[in-house]
């Protein structure tokens, strides 16, 4: 029998997957063609805005949608880059240890130092604001804590007594570090992604707030609630959409994230 | 009188039964054993007595106790006058408190005047001393004493001891079970001792129970039981004590030699940035003749693995020189791999989780590709009775005696000129055991290579070794074959080491009041 506490997470973020991919042909407007004279209509339960439109007419079910695959392809791509160098930097410190440690270690240090938001705006506004551009500024802050939780695994398994076995059977350094330790380092892997994404989705939502994500016009769940706290007063649900999703996306992840770190045993922060 | 009388006890977790219809009653004069293979339900047993059980585990059938009757499946928490004490001291003991708070405490919770005394009690003097202390600022043996005192300051009157000496060494080992025999004489206590080994019970324990699958099939006095054991798991528990006391037989003279260890010296820094070090070995001077079978043995932190670690080049020597007959130069690590192997203690642990058995074995060929003296995988495997059944099997899917075959195999595959056993074969159940030494006697006969068995139970070493080597805080203190050894041990360490084995083997002997150093 399945894990109640994984199965929910897992179900919430598949349908939410689900309906990024999906919802766009299913839905009868697009994200950026206003439906003219239609402003600031209420959700409703029959016809053909369901959740409403925002200022200027355009179909917050459609938006909604489109920020969501936006924001999530933003956080997917930066977290998976961060997991493949963060976790191979990280192995690589714990698994040789030493001198390389310590200098990786506190480089890791000088780099966590600098403040991700003030870089970001600064990076964001000198080069093009632009999808790639965002995903490299993230990415460059996220394989720092990929690469501690990695690092303190790797310095734990290279002591068990598998990779003590490969090393008096004379497998090469080389070797024990590819096949015998890296793959051990799956399930804190995974734990270190479902870190990640939340992170690298609310600081895409911070950023995209602030008018500097990618897509203005498409808009991300970042822009769609800075829309939303702007026209509070006349139509409350155009903030309360995208927080909805946005609630749902960081709260399976985390709970995913919860269940990975008991199942692991691995402890961060 | 008091007794603890058990009827129909059953414990169910899932669809699957761990206890079956358990009916037993020990009187609080009796000094119970508790015998049976790993996993037959020993422990869980127990805490079921204690209403300790994993969540979900149901539970059925009556206890009588001290005049009450109770329905087990009520019960939830532990009676009065029953005191546990648990395996591992280390973990039952909260790492932050001092001794003493925790004993004054359950005192104060139990009406125990005099806390202190307890810990006079049960040999922790000067109390002063120990009272203050933490639990990481005790040894092992010190640790399960405190444990025991701390049981005591609850006013037990059976005493449920779950394999309380299986994390310590010999010498500590023979010191617990002196001061578990004399606090049952002394306070008139009950016992009931799970232990896996008979050698351990029989200075304490007069009567047994044995549990089989869940299920009690043997009872009785001890004698009786080990003079004629009626169920099958303890014919061979009584058939292995016997074969494992038999003497190997001394070694030929005039052999030629396999490797010598010349005034080594190993220290490590503690810290990257200072320069403090902290000797590990010191001076140490031996050699091993090919096919020689030899002992080395030690107190826990004595230095006896590490001493094993620099042979197989996990550790380097700091100063002098490890040299291999007939070879000079720096060695390649699958070079070296080629000459001598080792065996860990837990050969599950020493297997990758993740890879099936086959490709564990085949990457020590892989290795050794294009070596002449590298044996085919599949033979190696007949030497070490591996099934092949087991090679498409990971780690977690096979046995502890399963994977110390594997491992062992992994070890036969590149013809190794010594085989270094790391505690290997302590943690098997004594019929395992017994069976795994005959194999590697006859192994090392056959396949002319040498052994060195790192372990603290003599009995291991006198029935396979033919000299003994014993360590003693990083130095070598004495070496002797085996049977001088257990005649005229010189060193106060080897004296410990053989009086330790005395005591078991010799359960009418029951003094073993030597006061020890204190520990660190």
């Amino acid at each position: 029998m399945a894990d109640r506490r994984v199965l929910i997470p897992l179900l919430a973020l598949a349908s939410l997957t689900l309906a990024v991919l999906l919802g766009p042909a299913l839905a009868s407007f697009d994200a950026v063609t206003p439906d003219w004279g239609q402003a600031w209509l209420a959700p409703q339960w029959i016809g053909t805005h369901p959740l409403g439109t925002d200022a200027i007419g355009r179909d917050v079910y459609a938006r909604l949608l489109a920020g969501a695959s936006l924001s999530l392809l933003v956080a997917l791509s930066a977290g998976l880059l961060s997991l493949i160098f963060g976790g191979l930097y990280g192995a690589i410190c714990g698994f040789y240890g030493g001198w390389v440690d310590l200098l990786g270690m506190r480089l890791v240090d000088a780099i966590t130092s600098v403040p991700l938001l003030l870089v970001a705006v600064v990076v964001v506004t000198v080069l093009e604001p632009g999808l790639l551009t965002l995903v490299l500024v993230l990415a460059t802050y996220l394989w720092l804590d990929v690469a501690r939780l990695l690092r303190a695994e790797a310095l734990r398994l290279r002591r068990s007594d598998f990779i003590v076995a490969a090393q008096i059977a004379g497998v090469p350094k080389l070797r024990q570090l590819l096949v015998h330790l890296l793959p051990n380092l799956l399930g804190p892997l995974l734990l270190a992604l479902t870190l990640a994404i939340p992170q690298a989705v609310l600081v895409e939502s911070f950023l995209s707030f602030l008018g500097l994500g990618p897509g203005e016009a498409m808009g991300s769940l970042g822009s769609l609630l800075a829309e939303g706290a702007q026209d509070l007063q006349q139509a409350p649900w155009l903030l309360l959409a995208p927080t909805a999703v946005l609630l749902v996306l960081l709260g399976s992840l985390r709970a995913l994230a919860n269940r990975l770190r008991e199942r692991f045993g691995v402890s961060h922060d | 009188m008091t007794e603890l009388r058990v009827d129909g006890l059953n414990l169910r977790l899932g669809d699957q039964w761990l206890l079956r219809e358990i009916d037993l009653c020990i009187g609080a004069d009796q000094r119970v054993a508790l015998l049976g293979p790993s996993g037959s339900g020993k422990t869980l047993l127990l805490r079921a007595l204690m209403g300790l059980l994993p969540v979900g585990a149901s539970l059925s059938g009556l206890l009588r106790w001290n005049g009450q009757q109770l329905d087990l499946s009520r019960q939830k928490r532990p009676l009065p006058g029953l005191g546990l004490v648990f395996q591992g001291a280390g973990q039952a003991l909260h790492p932050l408190r001092r001794i003493g708070d925790l004993l004054s405490e359950t005192a104060a919770a139990h009406g125990v005047a005099d806390p202190r005394g307890l810990l006079a009690e049960v040999g922790l003097r000067p109390v002063e001393r120990y009272w203050r202390r933490r639990p990481d600022q005790l040894s092992g043996g010190q640790r399960q004493r405190a444990l025991i005192a701390l049981t005591l300051a609850a006013r037990p009157q059976l005493l449920l001891a779950d394999e309380p000496t299986a994390a310590l060494d010999s010498v500590a080992r023979a010191e617990v079970l002196a001061l578990l025999r004399r606090l049952c004489r002394e306070r008139g206590l009950g016992l009931l001792l799970v232990a896996h080994d008979p050698a351990l019970v029989r200075s304490v324990c007069d009567q047994a129970l044995v549990i089989v699958d869940g299920r009690l099939v043997e009872r009785g006095a001890l004698k009786q039981i080990f003079a004629a054991p009626e169920q099958p798991w303890t014919r061979a528990l009584v058939a292995a004590d016997g074969r494992l006391a038999e003497q190997a037989a001394p070694a030929e003279r005039g052999q030629a030699q396999c490797v010598s260890v010349e005034q080594m010296h190993l220290s490590i820094r503690t810290s990257l940035f200072t320069r403090r070090r902290q000797t590990l070995l010191e001076g140490i001077n031996f050699a091993i003749g090919s096919g020689e079978r030899v002992a080395l043995m030690g107190a826990s932190g004595s230095g006896k693995s590490t001493l094993g670690r620099c042979l197989v080049g996990l550790h380097r020597p700091t100063a002098g020189a490890i040299r291999w007959s007939g070879l000079s130069g720096p060695l390649g690590a699958a070079k070296r791999a080629a000459l001598v192997q080792m065996v860990l203690q837990d050969s599950r642990a020493a297997l990758n989780p993740m890879h099936r058995v086959a490709t564990s074995l085949g990457e020590v060929s892989r290795v050794q590709r294009g070596k002449a003296r590298a044996i085919p995988v599949d033979r190696a495997c007949a030497l070490a009775e591996v099934d092949p059944i087991w090679l498409q099997r990971r780690p977690g899917a096979l046995s502890g005696g399963q994977c110390q075959r594997v491992a062992l195999a992994r070890a036969l595959i590149v013809q190794p000129r010594l085989l270094i056993l790391d505690e290997s074969l302590s943690a098997l159940d004594p019929p395992l055991r017994v069976e795994l030494i005959e194999q590697l006697e006859k192994l090392s006969t056959d396949q002319g290579f040498a052994l060195l068995l790192i372990t603290h139970s003599f009995s291991e070493a006198r029935r396979l070794c033919s000299r003994v080597l014993v360590l003693d805080e990083g130095r070598l203190v004495e070496q002797a074959t085996t049977a001088d050894l257990a005649l005229q041990p010189q060193h106060p360490a080897s004296q410990a080491l053989v009086d330790a084995w005395r005591g078991a083997a010799d359960h009418s002997i029951d003094q073993q009041r030597r006061v020890l150093s204190p520990g660190p």
